[in-house]
């Protein structure tokens, strides 16, 4: 009877937060780095950028389920708060979350990768 | 007398051959039995799939517990967020469905007239996987709850 090694820890099978925080920085700054907020034209943004980050996530072709959320805010002296609780397994599964701002609005990205 | 000696030397020949077959023989017949049909799942079966209006319910009670009659303030917002997360996850889990991940993300807002977008995108099985969101609205607060269930294999 052949004894299989145990697949879970390998680097595959793990969330790697440096790269996914990577991948969100670029995809903000080619989405909307540079521009101001406007009303009109933010649902083109906020869809922008989270299709441009699963684009590239599933391009590192891992055995994962992905949920991605982006929150755009106009700079307006208002406070926002975001929290996240998950029922998960921590060795294959991880979160990142992504804060960037310009002179007129703040960009929120989470990055939740699930292992299958 | 030549003959006889060949045809001596032909029959053990065909009596091996013939234990050959019998335990050829064996093996197709062990096959024949009927394989169990495959136990292992690979979709939620009725009754154990999520929870969805169970789960708006359990969201939009928790939001309007902690946030009823509360005005936004900046020093305790964060740890309202925390506690509104924590809460909603700890319910959906006491809802006991097997196999499903939870994921909870709140946002909490000022109310102050900024304009505000959130998107999401997912990639998963959309036959297993789900998720709900709820909003909760007063003078000064404005609160979205999400919650996404994962199914595991």
């Amino acid at each position: 009877m052949e004894v299989k090694e145990c697949n879970d820890l390998t680097e595959e099978n793990q969330f790697i937060v440096d790269d996914v925080s990577k991948i969100i920085k670029e995809a903000i700054e080619n989405s909307i780095g540079g521009t101001a907020y406007q009303h009109n034209k933010v649902n083109q943004w906020t869809s922008a950028v989270v299709e441009s980050c699963l684009c590239q996530l599933t391009k590192l072709q891992k055995p994962y389920k992905y949920v991605v959320t982006c929150t755009i805010m106009q700079k307006n002296g208002a406070g926002l708060h975001t929290a996240s609780s998950c029922f998960w397994d921590n060795n294959t599964d991880g979160s990142c979350t992504v804060r960037w701002e310009n002179k007129t609005m703040y960009c929120i990205v989470s990055v939740f990768g699930l292992g299958i | 007398m030549a003959d006889e000696e060949e045809v001596v030397d032909e029959e053990p020949e065909v009596a091996q051959a013939g234990s050959g077959d019998s335990e050829a023989g064996l093996s197709p017949v062990e096959a024949e039995k009927p394989l169990a049909p495959p136990k292992y799942e690979v979709r939620p079966r009725l009754g154990h799939k999520f929870q969805a209006q169970n789960v708006k319910a359990i969201i939009l009670s928790t939001m309007k517990e902690q946030l009823t009659d509360r005005q936004y303030r900046a020093d305790q917002a964060p740890r309202w967020a925390k506690m509104i997360s924590n809460t909603v996850r700890q319910r959906v889990q006491d809802l006991d469905m097997k196999r499903y991940k939870i994921l909870v993300q709140t946002t909490l807002l000022e109310m102050k007239g900024a304009g505000f977008k959130c998107g999401q995108r997912c990639i998963w099985d959309p036959e297993t996987d789900y998720y709900t969101d709820e909003l909760f609205r007063n003078d000064t607060i404005f609160c979205h709850t999400v919650v996404y269930g994962v199914y595991m294999y």
